[in-house]
């Protein structure tokens, strides 16, 4: 059995969320308020429903991490509709590799999130103006850097020739595609190009 | 760019984990040492970076203060290393936009199978030694 505690005020929203996880039979399900919060719960995963308390009320993550090495924290913010993952884990004499396996991870994360951010924005409705494309050219191919430009054209010329036929979704897709195809390849730079006349005209670098 | 900052004292060692950094995952690699003001530590400081520090332990005085890295708006991994036990805690925080309720009960689920049930299994082996 997996030991749940769910911090929450009482309200609808906090019911139905601890009535949905004790429907799971391997799921142990403890329901606390934030002020009911002792010193010797130790729960290894913590849900906290955050309705936009004042400060001196609000739960601080950095105290349900004190003294905890292995913790999952789930905020579910009902201010901004959004949840947060907090994880705190422990690895016994790692090697180097695994520690640049985690970075190279997280750092992978946090593009997707930035490009499902723009998806949002809907940047790509300007498919004709200015665009920003960033990559991540290969570093340790001598022609890494050309390779990389070239699957920016190619992407560039795709896009072109099918802007007008593909739904918004397929775009996003395209251009999601396009972002993992460059994840994991290092020294990322800012590519600009202007293609309003649909021909390339070369590469501003930012370093 | 995804910046890494490592903090800890200087020695050869912090050098060589910089320098490995540096080149396998890019030149963005700050190097820190706990006796900058902290508004330096402030300002350099992205919400999107990579912090690891070096915990060599016996600095009562620099005592690093981890969950104070964590911001509840902010993306981070936070890699504590110490040379004394050779373990490293991490930390690490995401943000899910508008989850469904079957992803956070899967979240837990591998959360749990990943890093409980290895715990409970070290401290099974470690009671039976």
């Amino acid at each position: 059995m997996i030991s749940v505690l769910v911090m929450a005020n009482d309200s609808l929203l906090a019911d139905a969320i601890v009535s949905m996880l004790a429907e799971e039979i391997d799921l142990d399900v403890i329901r606390l308020t934030h002020r009911e919060l002792g010193s010797g719960d130790h729960q290894s995963v913590v849900i906290v429903v955050d309705e936009g308390k004042p400060e001196d009320e609000s739960i601080k993550v950095a105290d349900l991490f004190r003294d905890r090495s292995t913790l999952l924290v789930i905020m579910i913010s009902l201010k901004s509709r959004d949840t947060y993952i907090y994880e705190s884990y422990q690895l016994a004499n790692p090697r180097m590799e695994r520690v640049i396996q985690i970075v190279r991870e997280s750092s992978r994360m946090n593009l997707k999130k930035k490009v499902e951010e723009d998806v949002n924005m809907g940047a790509f409705k300007k498919v004709n103006m200015t665009r920003q494309i960033q990559i991540w050219p290969r570093t340790y191919h001598p022609v890494g850097h050309l390779f990389g430009n070239v699957q920016a054209l190619n992407f560039d010329d795709r896009l072109l020739t099918k802007a007008g036929m593909l739904s918004f979704k397929e775009m996003a897709a395209l251009f999601h595609s396009f972002f993992l195809h460059y994840l994991g390849r290092k020294n990322w730079r800012t590519v600009t190009r202007l293609n309003s006349t649909g021909r390339s005209t070369g590469f501003n670098r930012r370093g | 760019m995804i910046r890494v900052m490592v903090m800890a004292n200087d020695s050869l060692l912090v050098d060589v984990i910089a320098s490995i950094l540096a080149v396998q995952i890019g030149p963005d690699v700050l190097q820190l040492t706990y006796r900058l003001p902290p508004n330096i530590y402030d300002a350099i400081r992205d919400p999107r970076s990579i912090v690891i520090v070096i915990d060599e332990g016996g600095s009562e005085n620099e005592p690093i203060k981890v969950p104070d890295s964590f911001r509840v708006d902010s993306p981070l991994l936070l890699i504590k290393a110490s040379l004394k036990t050779m373990n490293m805690d991490i930390y690490e925080g995401y943000q899910l936009t508008r989850p469904g309720m079957e992803q956070v009960i899967e979240l837990v689920r591998d959360f749990s199978r990943t890093y409980l049930r290895k715990k409970n299994e070290e401290a099974v082996t470690w009671a039976l030694n």
